[in-house]
């Protein structure tokens, strides 16, 4: 088998004998830095490629309180405190391809943002049915009586075994459908989740199953009786029929192998390769998260399953924390603006001698509606938006990895969220109709923050390029892309103009520009024109090939009341001797 | 607003990288499912294709030219290293440890084998306990609690510096009404004394206190915010040398014929009674409103023990919420120890001033005279709460002013110590679970920590 420590791994840490970090810091302060390499150039990540057969992993199951205090300390001090944040020289994402999305894999598939569902997809998301068969006893074998959500595990006329949770006391559905919609929000998205229902059973249906154990506080297994299950049922309201509601999730197939961190890579999984704060999904589910108001989303609601043919799948599970949902209450102002512990506002208290306020404090609210809970719309603040606990993916996320995030949250149109939405089984039309729009309100913030943190350019064509052919004169080089913020109502075309600069080092060219487009005038173009800047050489007096082929352009969206410039696109365009012509070969955001 | 596909668009045109993922893609599905499979396999032979799944996989892996698993060193890495270097063991000592210590402490666990023999213990009728404390007059003690035959009890008590208490009683006791009677022997190995008066030296002579008090006590509740209590009870009080110290003794520092009680065994029948006013209600893990309480003590000298006096201590504490996160908390104690007749008051039932409830800043009975007055202001503000509303943790300034005299009447304005400090407390809805507190004051720096964390 190949170890983690035998597979090449560019400046990465084998976790044994001499790590190649320290390799290369000293290859570093020897010989310098190597410069930034233009994607073109760079190696691709794989599609699939970590679907590999592995050996089976055995089950883990990490400690909480130390990670969470490291997170919670350790991790905001060296968030905070360092050089490369004072700098501002974050790390990039490792796993995008040179057009900065990712690849399909056991992380994440493409979905609704590259082929879109339908809203009946979108409803039905992952499952393959509908839920637990209730023809035959719901049989109980095991239970979870202390902790903050209580439930239990059953399984069903066809064998297949569910997690079951229940609504708190007054706030029926709002649990429940909290987490229903965001499984399918998040499956729709991209993310693997397993297949969760909104259930109905009558309270007659529930069986115990033969040798089914309790653990006790003291660690010690009793036979499970149907009391128990009771006990957790009197935790919970009745649906006026008298029967009772909840959220099942389905096993997954395959063993679980306990969570997946937001940081590090599994060891005992040689297809775990991108260290996990550096994967692109990851960094941009901070986005999706912020969107769903899904707080809890941390380790602890993850899941490794070891599926066939042999390979560790990465799950998101337990969303009932999301929306207006604080599983056992509704979300209050603090979340979603502050961590459980959040080191620095607490030190703003201790020195301010309790002065110090956040944002929140003092904020008037009131729940939405029971069945809804409490979740901002107009306030909801994109990028200040805090998950519970930290995640050391969501800190190192940068402008680039939240964009690619607000895509994934841009694709869904109205339509879907409704029916997403619907899933949730919420009862009354009008609570549905709130939480979507609320949603929608929320994607359009998510959508408005972000797409203006770089130029939302995409799909970029050369569609003309004579100029270095045959003829002896420099004709110029015409760019069609898609400009995502007019397609979003951003700012209108007669609002912004697009300002350039083309650098070809191998032909001496160095063009600038600043091109208007009209409303009405079809897609967005710029044309690359030297003006009345040097030429540079053609390429018919010097062929370029390899890197002298690749040429770098940025284009910047530039709005016009106000002059403000939004951060550069990179577009890397490579010289093609057998066409002669350029072609778009990387786009960086 | 319109909608839009970003991504499709760009998909369509990566043909090198989708043939690349299609390459992959055969390259897995050649790994996973070998020519030939056979629908029925022995459970060895599965065994051994899944090896050579694996083994082919993984040279595949090691075939895959893609982006590297972590970023690559940078300046950064560089100018930040010996800062890592620097900061490894401050991380290693404020976060690691604590974690790693919190993550033992609270990790659901089978219980060991010495929690089942305390459980077995406890639930036979005897209860071992270790306590700690960590501040002025610091000590470690064990203790044993039998109460097998409720509603007699058996207690004993050991600690490190040689004090002991050994209590057998009964205690009978509703939410209205409480009875408890009680033989009790203990001994104080280490007891402190400054001297006579608010400008006493900060030099201190110690001793210990051997004493008998066989007492009868009941308490009743008038109403919902009155209680009452009075108690009935007989001591004998031996003074002597500290115990297992070298320290100065009192007989070394001060005159002790000045000192009634020193030299002689006392004895007193003693008769108390007090009633408590409280007034607080407890919301958002604060308490508002005020508790009042008056008590007196009267002490009879019986046998060869020519001294009467009586005490009356007066404790009122008030509770102001500014809102759900601050608060402000005031704190005024006072005692007044008189003479009745014969010798009066002996020294170790003189009022006192300083240690963890008066004059933080001091150490423990630092002030010693027949009255005493301590009032303490405490700005309590909350800095963490916990998302679940179970535990919060406040930090708190406090500033105090406190005295002893002769004479109450006697107090100038040059006679009030002032003691001021910081602290953090640590509490769940209903009660305190843990304070830490930095005293400070004219002579002293107090350090302390005291806690009761819920098993």
């Amino acid at each position: 088998m190949t170890t983690r420590s035998e597979a090449s791994r560019p400046g990465g840490d084998s976790g044994r004998g001499w790590p190649d970090w320290r390799i290369g810091l000293l290859a570093c302060v020897v010989g310098g830095c190597a410069a930034p390499v233009p994607p073109s150039l760079r190696p691709e990540p794989i599609a699939w490629a970590d679907t590999l057969p592995i050996p089976e992993p055995a089950a883990r199951d990490p400690l909480e309180v130390p990670k969470i205090m490291n997170d919670a300390m350790a991790g905001e001090v060296s968030r905070v405190i360092t050089i490369r944040n004072l700098a501002g020289e974050q790390h990039e994402a490792l796993n995008v391809t040179r057009f900065d999305d990712v690849v399909p894999s056991a992380w994440f598939e493409h979905r609704n943002a590259a082929y879109p569902l339908t809203p009946a997809q979108v409803e039905v998301g992952p499952t393959a049915g509908s839920g637990p068969d209730t023809t035959g006893a719901l049989e109980i074998i095991s239970a979870k009586v202390q902790g903050v959500s209580p439930g239990f595990n059953i399984r069903d006329a066809r064998g297949d075994r569910y997690v079951v949770k229940f609504d708190p006391r007054g706030f029926l559905h709002m649990s429940s459908a909290a987490g229903v919609i965001s499984n399918r929000l998040l499956h729709a998205a991209g993310y693997h989740v397993p297949e969760d229902f909104v259930f109905v059973f009558s309270k007659s249906k529930l069986a115990v199953a033969e040798g089914a154990t309790i653990r006790g506080e003291d660690f010690e297994d009793r036979p499970l009786t149907l009391d128990v299950a009771f006990d957790v049922l009197s935790m919970t309201d009745t649906l006026p029929d008298g029967r009772y509601l909840a959220v099942t999730s389905k096993f997954v197939p395959g063993p679980p192998k306990g969570p997946f961190f937001f940081d590090g890579v599994r060891e005992d999984d040689p297809n775990d390769w991108y260290h996990h704060e550096h994967r692109r999904e990851l960094r941009g589910l901070y986005v999706v998260s912020s969107w769903i108001n899904h707080v809890d989303m941390r380790w602890m609601n993850t899941m490794d399953a070891y599926v066939p043919p042999g390979y560790l799948k990465h799950y998101l599970i337990d969303f009932a924390a999301s929306l207006g949902s604080g599983t056992t209450r509704p979300h209050e102002p603090r979340e979603g603006t502050e961590y459980n512990v959040d080191l620095w506002p607490s030190l703003g208290r201790v020195f301010s001698l309790g002065f110090y306020r956040v944002g929140w404090e003092g904020q008037e609210w009131e729940v939405i509606d029971p069945t809804i809970g409490w979740l901002e719309a107009e306030e909801f603040d994109p990028e200040g938006w805090k998950p519970n606990w930290p995640n050391r993916a969501f800190q190192l996320a940068t402008a680039r990895d939240g964009y690619w995030g607000a895509k994934l949250v841009a694709s869904f149109t109205d339509e879907q969220i409704r029916a997403a939405v619907r899933a949730g089984r919420l009862p009354t039309d009008r609570a549905a109709d709130t939480l979507a729009k609320i949603l929608m309100i929320r994607r359009d913030r998510v959508v408005d923050h972000w797409y203006r943190e770089v130029s939302p350019l995409e799909n970029f064509s050369v569609v003309s390029d004579t100029a270095n052919g045959d003829d002896e004169a420099v004709s110029p080089v015409i760019i069609e892309f898609e400009d995502l913020g007019q397609r979003m109502g951003l700012w209108r075309s007669d609002e912004i103009v697009y300002r350039w600069r083309l650098e070809h080092e191998a032909l001496r060219r160095d063009w600038r520009g600043r091109d208007a487009v009209g409303a009405g005038e079809g897609e967005p173009r710029i044309v690359l024109t030297a003006g009345d800047r040097d030429p540079g050489r053609r390429p018919s007096e010097f062929d370029p090939t390899g890197p002298d082929a690749i040429a770098r352009l940025e284009i910047e969206v530039e709005h016009l009341t106000g002059g403000e410039r939004q951060p550069a696109v990179t577009v890397w365009l490579e010289w093609d001797s057998s066409s002669r012509r350029y072609r778009v070969a990387g786009v960086e955001h | 607003m319109r909608r839009l596909n970003p991504v499709r668009a760009s998909l369509s045109i990566r043909p090198r990288q989708r043939a690349k993922g299609l390459l992959a893609a055969g390259l897995i599905a050649l790994a996973v499912c070998p020519a030939g499979a056979a629908a029925q396999e022995t459970e060895a032979s599965d065994r051994s294709r899944s090896q050579d799944s694996v083994t082919t996989a993984d040279s595949i892996r090691a075939s895959f030219d893609r982006p590297a698993a972590e970023p690559p060193t940078d300046w950064v890495d560089v100018v930040e290293f010996p800062l890592k270097v620097v900061a490894f063991p401050f991380k290693l000592v404020l976060v690691d440890l604590p974690a790693w210590i919190a993550g033992q402490v609270l990790v659901p666990r089978a219980p060991s084998g010495l929690v089942r023999a305390y459980r077995s213990m406890e639930n036979w009728g005897f209860r071992p306990t270790i306590r700690t404390s960590i501040g002025p007059r610091s000590a470690a003690a064990i203790e044993g609690q039998l109460f097998r035959y409720d509603p007699l009890y058996l207690h004993s008590a050991i600690s490190r510096r040689g004090s002991q208490r050994h209590r057998v009683g009964v205690l009978a006791a509703d939410p209205r009404y409480s009875f408890v009677a009680e033989a009790r022997w203990q001994r104080d190995a280490q007891l402190t004394f400054y001297g006579i008066g608010p400008d006493s030296d900060p030099d201190r002579g110690l001793y210990s206190r051997d004493y008998w008090d066989l007492r009868a006590r009941g308490t009743t509740r008038l109403s919902r915010r009155t209680g009452l209590d009075v108690g009935i009870g007989f001591e004998s009080n031996q003074i002597d040398e500290p115990v297992w110290s070298n320290d100065a003794s009192i007989w070394d520092e001060f005159d002790t014929s000045e000192l009634y009680g020193a030299n002689d065994e006392t004895r007193y029948v003693r008769i108390d009674g007090g009633v408590t006013l409280d007034l607080t209600a407890r919301r958002e893990f604060q308490d508002t409103g005020a508790w009042l309480r008056l008590q007196g003590v009267a002490w009879r000298g019986v046998a060869d023990t020519p001294s009467d006096f009586h005490a009356i201590t007066a404790i009122a504490q008030g509770y102001v919420p500014i809102n759900r996160r601050q608060q402000l908390a005031l704190r005024g104690v006072t005692r007044i120890a008189r003479s009745d007749g014969g010798e009066g008051v002996p020294f170790f039932h003189l009022s006192r001033l300083g240690g963890s409830r008066t004059a933080i800043g001091y150490s423990t009975s630092r002030f010693t005279d027949n009255d005493m007055i301590s009032l303490v202001a405490e700005w309590r503000y909350e800095v963490w709460r916990d998302i679940h509303d179970i535990i919060r943790s406040e930090f708190f300034l406090y500033f105090g002013e406190g005295t002893v005299q002769n004479r109450l009447d006697d107090v100038s304005s040059g006679d009030w110590q002032a003691s001021y400090g910081i602290g953090a407390r640590m509490v769940m809805k209903e009660r305190l679970l843990g304070v830490a507190f930095l005293g400070f004051s004219d002579e002293d720096v107090q350090v302390g920590i005291r806690g009761d964390w819920p098993l």
